[in-house]
């Protein structure tokens, strides 16, 4: 992994096209401006990995499982 | 097209029930053909099984009809990606995570599918709101 110092207001290009920002630093919090062509995607890393842990679990759907949430939906009036 | 899914033996879907996923799902990227599967005993339910791998098997649902306010935003480049040129064709779905105990299945609507009726593409996009989250139980 390639680790870089940076200062408040200082930048890292990656590639020709994305640009990071170190915009604000406060304690142990650091904020980043992301400038990347609208192709690219941005995520906090956590929030692809909750996604793929989510879609994991998701898929292991059993029809037995879908019989008995319809089941209590139907009690539930629904 | 026919095809395998452990859960249901051999199956036979009209074209028009195959989806194609942009990239495919997080965590399932190697695979990116589906089929949208309906059986009147799972309604409202409807199975996207990928027709390349017999294990893999999702229930999704629109989640306006849990959520009738829910409004997830789509990128314009999402929306480029799926070349919509009508609004109409613009579907969305949630992936349900179920558990024998229905008080337990949630819906991801954090996380929804779009789809292009017309093309059969769909993408699963993270829609960065923090009014919703990957687990919302259905029966409250």
């Amino acid at each position: 992994m390639l680790v870089l110092t940076r200062k408040l207001g200082e930048t890292i290009v990656v590639g020709s096209n994305i640009k990071v920002t170190v915009v604000e630093i406060q304690g142990r919090h650091v904020r980043l401006g992301i400038e990347a062509p609208t192709d690219i995607s941005v995520h906090r890393g956590e929030v692809y990995e909750r996604i793929v842990r989510e879609n994991i679990e998701a898929s292991k759907a059993s029809p037995d499982d879908v019989g008995l949430v319809v089941k209590a939906l139907k009690k539930t009036g629904f | 097209m026919r095809f395998f899914n452990k859960r249901f033996g051999e199956l036979d879907v009209d074209d028009e029930a195959l989806v194609s996923c942009i990239g495919g799902l997080p965590g399932f990227e190697g695979f990116l053909r589906y089929a949208l599967v309906e059986f009147t005993e799972s309604h409202p339910f409807t199975w996207l099984l990928s027709v390349e791998n017999p294990d893999i098997g999702f229930v999704v649902v629109n989640p306006l009809l849990f959520w009738p306010d829910y409004e997830p935003s789509i990128s314009p480049d999402d929306l480029s990606e799926l070349e919509i040129l009508r609004p109409d064709d613009l579907r969305v779905y949630a992936i349900m995570t179920l558990s024998p105990d229905p008080r337990q299945v949630t819906i991801n609507l954090y996380g929804p599918i779009f789809l292009n009726s017309s093309n059969r593409r769909a993408k699963q996009v993270t829609i960065n709101d923090d009014r919703y989250s990957v687990k919302h139980p259905i029966i409250r």
